[in-house]
């Protein structure tokens, strides 16, 4: 029982409360103070709370209060569970949520809905730590739609612009869909497992009953657990922007930059692999759910890469890298590597982060372009930037010993031993995908850089003059999450360099390695040394490619993009696959024939015309016929009223003499 | 005590008159009329009242039908002083026949009904209203009516009291003159005054 | 011949003369004259159920003569509310004729 647990939620909720309801009166100061103050608390309690597990301590529980109770049938209780894996992700959110709540009190500065900002991305925190925290799955569902919901208000932030709510509400439904099969797979949950809590869902007992049952389905019979762990797993691409729902991730950069840092790269959009580790034994329980799982990862991952490589807006870019990146940590799940992915997960936090806010600074300076064609040569303007978007570039592309590189490795590794140590056919063609996009990520990322910040400058003269480092938080903000890109790898250094994979062992997703022999462990260590050797080299091979093309060869590019099968693929990575047209056609344009088709129908013809207009005009027909007998003409009344009198009489005799007879 | 005789023929009197005066009272033009001969159907149904052993409410009958009631009604009459020229002009013959018709239909309910009715006839059988040495002496006396109307019908009668305070009200409040519409009123009394003249 | 079903009929009688009056007449006053006709003719109907109900009453028993004086009552209270209205109404119209009344058309 620990009711600090609640605090961690409830600091940043009281500052969206703060700033909601009074901060149009707070002024600047007070509301940033505020908005900033409450998630560091947050993340002091959190670090309280971790240092205690830290300490030898078990898993902390808060048993809250019951709050959906129907005895026998559903019994949820609002309770709060903190072990090292919500541990880790709790100090993740704080921690860089609180960095990127300081950045944003530089970027925002002068906004009007300054406060509106501020509450929602309070909101959010607190979200997210609901979510991260939630002992059982219909809390977490709170948090999960809480931080869409946050999502949605913070995409379409600018709301002014039509083209930012489009993209909000494209976000919000897109991930509607998702929600609806995770709601489905509670469902599912509360009918086999009778019960909601996590770990109810985790326990080795009940997985091996409920394995047991099979569910049939139209097309075939499946087993409950699979079907559990396939909707969990649709609601969660839904969240993290996974095939097929990854529409709306890169429209949700319509957003303020900092916002893409925090919820649709760093938090947010990894809950979906968080929703995966925390019920990993009930997705081990399930071959045929991790294989959909790696299969889903691995293509998104080269998907969103490979349209990453024609993007032009230096956001667009690192939204597509974030998905790929996702793709990188479900195909992670899907090879057992829970904790690879969970690693992932806290590097590409810290490293995606550091991008975002490092475009974010760009984009400040540059008053809010946007188009990397249209700049170039930043590296003398924005140097402090400059070295800081390099560093997260490194680190995402895999260069050791930056974060990335040790938990790319991991991930590579994982796929490396399950296609080739344990021969599985398909995960063989699973690593090779995830290893070709490692090199691909390098490139665009490089890519990325040499466009914004080195080469010559396409920067228009006016605005170049005005171009400087902006300074105070957005400064400290980027330089906080340099080191912690940089060094973030060290959290969980492997065993065969001498680490101790201390982050996989203190979440408990770690697969114990203590059971193997000496000689199979030296193998499994040769082995990790050539995957970690070959991901080294590719990504080392993507980078001089980058640098190359987009630095002295640009021969090599033209003539590339001028060949015919470059000019396919250029084309294709530009169209994004044509995925959103083909959604627009299969889905958007039948809904909306179909919803213009009910509109006619049940809205203008049966509600608008029978219910509403042909009512009234029943009414006032029928009100013309009978006006005619209110004639106002007293003697006519009393007539009629005779009239009644008599054949209320009439009436009162057939009774009295029906009673009579009787 | 009348005989028997004595007070059948005053019975047939008493009803002829009464249906006699009514249909005189629904028939005269002018109102004037009609009150005189509602004047005497009050009288006829008090003489009525009398012969059922009710004298106090035959006296009642008088003192209020007659010395309140039908004052008042003279009274308005004499205000609104109804001549030739301003009475309405009545109902053309189908409509009267209308009316009677209704009125003939609703007797001829009424007496099917009577003369049906099973509690009715028998004393009808049994040769009228049963004589007084049949009932308690004391009914219909004042003092027993009396003792009667404040010892078990106490609430009613003071809900009556509160009736007819409303009554008294309600026409004062009615009558009254406003203020705000003292004008109006002046204006119809004058365009009386010239349709008068 | 002087029976309760004779008295019954007289009073059927003239309660349907009050009300030929009430439904034929137009002049306001006649027609309250002929209610106060139709009143009177229930009335002579209380009292003579009242009379025959007296019978196997030991002490006596009123209540047809109790509700005729309320009825009487109620009379007067009427009369006085009618005979107002209908001075309102001569004032405001000049007439005491029930189709000036039609005010309630439209």
């Amino acid at each position: 029982m620990d009711t600090n647990l609640l605090w961690i939620v409830l600091l940043p909720f009281l500052g969206f409360l703060i700033n909601g309801l009074l901060g149009r009166k707070l002024g600047h100061k007070t509301v940033s103070v505020i908005a900033c103050l409450l998630p560091v608390l947050s993340f002091v309690v959190s670090y309280a709370a971790w240092s205690r597990l830290v300490d030898g301590a078990n898993a902390l529980h808060w048993n809250g209060f019951p709050w959906i109770w129907l005895e026998g049938t559903l019994e949820v209780p609002f309770a709060l569970h903190f072990d090292g894996l919500a541990a880790v992700m709790c100090l993740v959110i704080t921690g860089v949520g609180s960095v990127i709540h300081l950045y944003s009190i530089g970027y925002m500065k002068g906004d009007p809905g300054y406060h509106r900002y501020f509450s929602y991305l309070n909101l959010f925190t607190a979200f997210m730590l609901l979510l991260v925290l939630a002992d059982n799955l219909l809390l977490m569902f709170i948090g999960w739609e809480g931080v869409g919901l946050c999502s949605y208000l913070l995409i379409g932030f600018w709301y002014e612009d039509d083209a930012n709510c489009a993209a909000g509400k494209k976000a919000f439904i897109v991930n509607r869909i998702g929600d609806l099969a995770f709601l489905i797979g509670m469902f599912v949950c509360l009918q086999h497992f009778g019960s909601l809590d996590i770990s109810m869902l985790t326990s080795a007992e009940e997985i091996t009953r409920v394995s047991a049952e099979t569910l049939t389905f139209p097309w075939g019979a499946a087993s409950v657990v699979t079907t559990i762990a396939v909707l969990l797993f649709i609601g969660a691409t839904g969240k993290s922007a996974q095939i097929p729902l990854f529409v709306w991730l890169p429209d949700a950069m319509a957003g303020p930059t900092p916002v893409s840092a925090l919820i649709h790269a760093a938090t947010m959009v990894t809950s979906g692999v968080y929703l995966c580790c925390r019920l990993m034994p009930l997705f081990e329980a399930s071959p045929a759910a991790m294989g959909l799982i790696a299969a889903v990862g691995a293509c998104t991952a080269l998907l969103a890469a490979f349209i990453a490589f024609t993007q032009n807006d230096i956001k667009k870019v690192l939204a597509y890298s974030t998905i790929s990146q996702l793709g990188y940590m479900f195909f992670a799940v899907g090879m057992g590597a829970f904790s690879a992915a969970l690693f992932h997960l806290v590097t590409h936090a810290f490293f995606k982060a550091l991008l975002f806010l490092g475009s974010g600074s760009v984009i400040h300076a540059m008053h809010h372009e946007q188009d990397m064609r249209k700049m170039g040569g930043l590296r003398n303007r924005l140097p402090f930037t400059h070295i800081t978007f390099l560093i997260g570039t490194l680190a995402i592309a895999g260069v050791p010993p930056l974060a990335g590189f040790f938990s790319k490795d991991e991930i590579l590794f994982a796929g490396f031993q399950q296609g080739f140590l344990n021969a599985v056919g398909s995960a063989q063609l699973f690593w090779l995908i995830s290893f070709l996009t490692a090199g691909m990520t390098a490139f665009y990322m490089i890519r990325c850089v040499a466009m914004t910040f080195w080469g010559e400058s396409h920067v228009e003269e006016s605005l170049e003059r005005n171009v400087h480092e902006p300074g105070g938080w957005i400064g400290f903000a980027l330089f906080v999450l340099a080191i912690a890109s940089a060094l973030g790898g060290f959290l969980n250094v492997p065993e065969f360099l001498g680490g101790h994979a201390s982050l996989g062992h203190f979440t408990g997703l770690h697969h114990s390695t203590s059971d193997l022999s000496v000689d199979q462990l030296r193998s499994l260590h040769v082995s990790e040394w050539q995957s970690m050797l070959l991901s080294v080299l590719i990504a080392g091979s993507g980078l001089m490619l980058g640098i190359h093309c987009y630095g002295k060869g640009r021969d090599l590019r033209t003539s590339f993009n001028d060949s015919s099968a470059g000019k396919a693929l250029g084309r294709l990575s530009a169209s994004k696959f044509y995925v959103d047209e083909i959604y627009d056609r299969i889905f958007v344009r039948p809904f909306e024939t179909l919803s213009h088709l009910l509109f006619i129908l049940i809205d203008r013809i049966i509600i608008d015309g029978i219910l509403v207009n042909g009512l009234a005009l029943l009414t006032r027909s029928t009100g013309n016929v009978f006006r005619r007998i209110q004639t106002g003409y007293i003697p006519g009344y009393l007539l009629t009223f005779g009239c009644g009198v008599l054949v209320l009489i009439f009436i009162l005799l057939n009774f009295l003499r029906e009673g009579g007879a009787q | 005590m009348l005989s028997p005789w004595l007070e059948h023929l005053v019975f047939a009197t008493v009803a002829a008159g009464a249906v006699i005066s009514s249909l005189l009272v629904v028939t005269r033009r002018n109102p004037i009329y009609s009150a005189l001969f509602l004047i005497v159907m009050l009288a006829t149904v008090s003489v009525m009242f009398m012969l059922l052993d009710a004298p106090f409410l035959g006296f009642m009958q008088l003192l209020v039908y007659g010395g309140a009631i039908m004052v008042l009604y003279l009274f308005v009459i004499m205000l609104i002083n109804p001549r030739e020229g301003n009475l309405p002009e009545e109902g053309g013959a189908i409509e009267s026949a209308f009316a009677a018709g209704v009125a003939l239909l609703l007797f001829s309910l009424l007496a099917f009904a009577i003369s049906n009715s099973a509690e009715v006839n028998k004393f009808a059988i049994e040769g009228g209203i049963p004589a007084m040495a049949e009932i308690p002496l004391s009914h219909g006396s004042i003092a027993a009516f009396g003792l009667e109307l404040f010892h078990n019908h106490l609430l009613v009668f003071e809900v009556t009291s509160i009736l007819i305070l409303v009554g008294i009200i309600g026409a004062v409040h009615l009558t009254m003159r406003r203020k705000s519409s003292a004008k109006n009123s002046l204006q119809s009394e004058e365009g009386a005054v010239t349709a008068d003249v | 011949m002087f029976s309760l079903p004779s008295i019954l009929y007289l009073s059927a009688l003239l309660f349907c003369i009050g009300t030929y009056g009430v439904l034929a007449r137009r002049n306001i006053l006649i027609v309250l004259m002929s209610l106060e006709l139709m009143l009177n003719a229930v009335n002579i109907a209380l009292v003579a159920f009242g009379r025959v109900h007296a019978l196997g009453a030991p002490a006596g028993e009123h209540g047809g003569q109790i509700f005729t004086l309320m009825v009487l009552a109620v009379a007067a209270a009427e009369a006085s509310i009618g005979l107002s209205l209908l001075l309102v109404i001569w004032r405001r119209w000049q007439s005491i004729d029930l189709r000036t009344l039609c005010r309630l058309n439209n």
